[in-house]
């Protein structure tokens, strides 16, 4: 039971990162906690009779992963441009 | 037979991979390529259409169900519909996207990564299980947060920052639902999660549905979601915001909310209500924001919301009438908002500019494009005989009839604001008098015109035939959708 809590804990903690950070790259950091609470939830599951979960948590950490490149590639491609990494600097758009 | 089904993810996959070293050998081929990989798909989806009767399934599981994780695949009446949508869509702008894209550099990257998202749409139409539904979900996301950033401007950089943080958000709170879905099942298959969820876990199945509504609510951009949505749609190039705002946000979000909380969770009377709720919140409040815009793409991606509102009304008011009426207005927009983004793409390539107060009397110079844009207007302002008409028509027709009558209120006065908005934009765009600086515009390449001409005849046909439309494409998916959970019965 405490592993579920874990992840769900995790998963607000990440969730903080995303909402309440102003540095992208804290952002960034704060997907991947999210994205790895995730992880540990799948892989909790594993106390049970289930099969095929390994294939399932693979997959989607690999997809977490190339979302993450994505990520970062535009932050850094975004700070080449305009040299802001501080996310209320982005004011081109009115979103 | 049933293995046909695999063609629509292995031929853009495929196509997609070529793509790069084919561009290196024959520059020609390498262009025609996607419109080919398009036309294939439609002519076989309308094809399928012959062989599929009324109210049969296609189902194909591969080696036989030996596969531990029950992944399958299944073309019903829902995903048929969808099939069309996405089919004629992508064969419109790809056609258009030939020309258009000449400006950019890398054109042989941005057919790479379009065929990528159409390959992940495709799996997720046809997905029959979470696994590969989630799977085919990420590999569109992540194509098209690819090309909503393509153009490398800060603009376009910013739009891709929005979109790729609340997209990815979305689409872990999907992960989650689907891992907790998975431990109560103990399977992935759509059909055995409809027959074998515990009927006493309630509260399990509500907060499931919630972090669906979340998740998919922000892929369809649905009111207080929708905070990605205008910057990506503006920023993308044309043929990327008319795939996006066509088809994308609806085969990711609400098609896949449809079949999750029609057939395979089952429509509670709570769910229900949220639905019809976020609806009108859309309908109204993105009403109200389109109002006062003044960019051409941006006017359209804020349509967008409210158009996506009506099809959630429609649908969310779980009568057959509602339900045909939002499916049917999920098709026409698929169709008349690309047209108006491809619109919006030629003028800009030709005039230079998509504000609003600087643009003018193009009708003279531009007359194919506006044209096809007041076809448009007409469709998406809902005048008869235009496609949107009809669909608008059922859904307010519906919600009188399931007796919701603040809703049908909602629902007309959006149809006002919807006329007010778009023909400010026709009138701004299109009417007046020239100046002096737009003299040497010329009227768009001939494949840019002749895909919102494609387009355009489509909104017309499907208006004056629509029973035609209704019986053939509408009535079947309507079908699966009532269907509720019987979906795991039904092979």
């Amino acid at each position: 039971m405490i592993i579920y809590i874990a992840a769900v804990l995790l998963m607000l903690i990440g969730l903080y990162g995303v909402a309440a950070k102003h540095n992208l790259i804290k952002v960034a950091i704060g997907l991947m906690i999210m994205q790895y609470s995730v992880d540990l939830f799948l892989i909790a599951l594993a106390a049970h009779r289930l099969s095929g979960r390994e294939w399932f948590s693979q997959l989607a950490a690999v997809l977490g992963l190339s979302t993450t490149v994505v990520l970062v590639a535009v932050i850094k491609r975004n700070y080449d441009r305009s040299g802001a990494i501080d996310i209320t600097r982005l004011t081109k758009l009115k979103g | 037979m049933s293995a046909i089904l695999l063609t629509y993810i292995a031929v853009p996959l495929a196509a997609a991979v070529i793509m790069i070293p084919l561009n290196r050998l024959n520059r020609k081929i390498a262009d025609s390529l996607s419109p080919l990989v398009a036309l294939y798909l439609l002519v076989q989806t309308v094809v399928l259409y012959l062989f599929r009767p009324y109210n049969f399934v296609i189902h194909y599981m591969p080696g036989d169900g030996v596969f531990p994780l029950g992944i399958n695949l299944v073309l019903d009446g829902l995903s048929h519909l969808l099939l069309l949508a996405v089919s004629l869509v992508a064969l419109a702008v790809t056609v258009y996207a030939g020309k258009y894209m000449e400006k950019y550099s890398g054109k042989e990257k941005y057919y790479t990564l379009y065929l990528l998202m159409l390959a992940g749409m495709f799996g997720v139409i046809l997905a029959g299980d979470l696994f590969s539904l989630f799977i085919f979900m990420e590999v569109a996301a992540i194509s098209t947060y690819a090309l909503v950033a393509f153009g490398t401007g800060a603009a376009e950089l910013e739009a891709a920052l929005r979109y790729l943080i609340i997209g990815s958000v979305a689409s872990l709170l999907i992960l989650f639902g689907v891992s907790l879905t998975y431990g109560l099942t103990g399977t992935f298959n759509l059909a055995e999660i409809a027959r074998t969820f515990p009927a006493g876990a309630v509260y399990a199945r509500e907060f499931i549905a919630a972090l669906f509504l979340i998740g998919f609510g922000m892929k369809a951009a649905l009111m207080p979601f929708h905070g990605w949505l205008p910057d990506a749609h503006t920023s993308a190039p044309a043929p990327v915001s008319a795939t996006l705002s066509g088809v994308l946000i609806k085969v990711l979000g609400v098609y896949v909310m449809i079949r999750l909380f029609y057939n395979v969770l089952g429509l509670t009377h709570q769910l229900s209500f949220a639905l019809t709720f976020l609806g009108v919140f859309s309908i109204l409040a993105g009403g109200l924001l389109v109002l006062t815009q003044t960019d051409f793409k941006r006017l359209l991606a804020y349509s967008t919301i409210t158009q996506i509102g009506y099809i959630v009304v429609g649908v969310s008011l779980g009568t057959p009438l509602g339900i045909m009426g939002g499916l049917f207005h999920l098709f026409n927009h698929a169709i008349f908002k690309p047209l108006l983004f491809l619109n919006a793409g030629s003028v800009e390539a030709s005039a230079g500019t998509r504000q609003l107060d600087e643009l003018g009397g193009l009708a003279k110079k531009m007359p194919v494009t506006a044209l096809t844009n007041l076809v448009g207007s007409l469709s998406i302002a809902g005048l008869p005989p235009f496609n949107g008409f009809w669909s608008k028509l059922f859904i307010i027709i519906a919600c009188v009839q399931a007796g919701r009558f603040w809703t049908a209120g909602a629902a007309v006065l959006g149809a006002v604001m919807t006329i007010a908005y778009i023909f400010r934009l026709q009138s701004l765009a299109f009417g007046g008098p020239l100046p002096e600086r737009f003299n040497n515009v010329k009227e768009a390449a001939w494949p840019m015109a002749g895909a919102t001409v494609f387009l355009a005849l489509l909104c017309l046909l499907a208006g004056l035939g629509f029973p035609l439309v209704i019986h053939y494409a509408i009535n079947p998916a309507v079908v699966a959708v009532a269907n509720g959970v019987g979906y795991g019965r039904m092979f």
